[in-house]
């Protein structure tokens, strides 16, 4: 059995290339504790997709309709059902006292948001080295380096990170050659970015892209399912671990957007 | 490759995944860490570690990402817990759940003079007189 003994001033006065390497070095197939792994999600019809986001951002910017609240977050409330609030969900199995104290607050958590970046996992095209200029989903944080800067849980339409570390790129990506194989490259990294905002104003909500971003999405596959978290959690580096899932739509007799219904399983 | 003071903390070459479990503090300050792949992980008490500065409680970057109860600071801002127990009553229940074991928690809170780079600060999170929770200073 391997241990580690780390002295504690060592720790407290980590350097940015020890932490870029620690950071790098938690990149796991297995979740861990309390994080989803790219696969533990199945995600089908019913969450949001790319194409239709561009959509919904076209229809609200030359007709002005907007979305309620409700609909965006109906497939939530049912994961919500599933996971914590019924005898059938995941979390019934808790201590009785654990299950009163976060049921409501899970809720809170996504209903009680303002609003809601939304990011794009791009599942389709794999990942065999680690870049400048573009953005990772690694381990439930996006991860950018650009400027002679590692950003750790960047957030490209604000052009904000929770964590700058300077570091020369030669070393970072030295660093993770000599720890991943393209495997695991493949396995522990996905294209991804921050590519909207979603704002709740009296309860509707308004989308907000980076319209020269919109035209290097469009390039990407359009079945790409996209992903949400709280605005008000930009604070934290592992912001996208265990995501909120936006409701899916789909165009109306009138032509206009509507919320997906199914009676599909999610 | 040398190894590095940070232990497996900071993996060396293409070698197994390993998580790290945060198992105690000897008397010259050093963590000790237990490094075993996730799914093999079968401690009975695991630490969290904190630092302190003048009176503020911080979560350091690099346990977010490299602890084995990974995620603290997510699960805290989700859940909008303030102390140490209402946090540990959670993870136990959970390792119950998922993992059919039972777990408990202790802290280890390093107290710092300059207020600690790469980590966050828990505002208003506060240790209850039941928590086990080691203080340390740190030089």
């Amino acid at each position: 059995m391997l241990t580690s003994k780390v002295n504690i001033t060592d720790l407290v006065n980590i350097d940015e290339v020890n932490l870029m390497k620690m950071i790098f070095s938690s990149g796991d197939y297995f979740p861990g504790f309390y994080r989803y792994t790219l696969g533990t999600q199945k995600v089908g019809d019913e969450s949001l997709g790319l194409s239709t986001l561009i959509w919904l951002y076209f229809e609200e910017k030359l007709s002005g309709k907007k979305h309620h609240k409700e609909d965006w977050l109906e497939l939530q409330h049912e994961i919500y059902d599933r996971d914590i609030s019924s005898n059938e969900a995941r979390n019934f199995g808790n201590f009785p006292h654990v299950r009163d104290l976060i049921s409501d607050r899970m809720m809170d958590w996504y209903f009680k948001a303002s609003g809601f970046d939304i990011i794009y996992l791009d599942t389709e095209n794999k990942i065999s080295s680690f870049e400048k200029d573009k953005t990772y989903y690694f381990m439930g944080s996006l991860i950018c380096y650009s400027e002679g800067k590692l950003k750790i849980g960047y957030n490209q339409l604000e052009n904000e990170s929770v964590e700058e570390l300077e570091i020369e790129f030669e070393i970072v990506q030295n660093y993770l050659n000599s720890i991943f194989s393209k495997e695991d490259y493949s396995n522990l990294f996905l294209y991804a970015d921050i590519i909207g905002e979603l704002k709740f104003i009296d309860d509707f909500g308004r989308l907000k892209m980076d319209e020269k971003v919109i035209d290097q999405l469009l390039v990407k596959n359009s079945e790409m399912k996209v992903f949400a978290a709280p605005i008000e959690s930009r604070h934290l580096p592992m912001r996208f671990a265990k995501s909120i899932r936006l409701t899916n739509f789909k165009r109306g007799d009138d032509g206009t957007f509507e919320v997906w219904k199914s009676d599909q399983n999610w | 490759m040398e190894p590095s003071r940070f232990g497996n903390l900071i993996r060396i070459g293409k070698s197994e995944i390993l998580s790290c479990t945060l198992k105690g503090i000897d008397e010259e300050k050093n963590l000790d860490f237990l490094d075993i792949n996730f799914r093999k992980a079968v401690e009975k008490e695991c630490g969290i570690l904190f630092y302190e500065h003048e009176g503020t409680i911080y979560y350091p970057y690099a346990m977010e990402f490299r602890l084995i109860d990974n995620n603290i600071l997510f699960l805290l801002d989700e859940l909008k817990l303030k102390s140490f127990s209402e946090l540990t009553s959670l993870l136990e229940s959970s390792f119950k759940r998922e993992e059919g074991r039972s777990v408990t928690f202790f802290a280890i809170v390093v107290k710092c003079l300059k207020k600690p780079r790469f980590s966050q600060a828990l505002n208003d999170f506060v240790f209850d007189n039941e928590d086990v929770v080691k203080w340390v200073n740190c030089e």
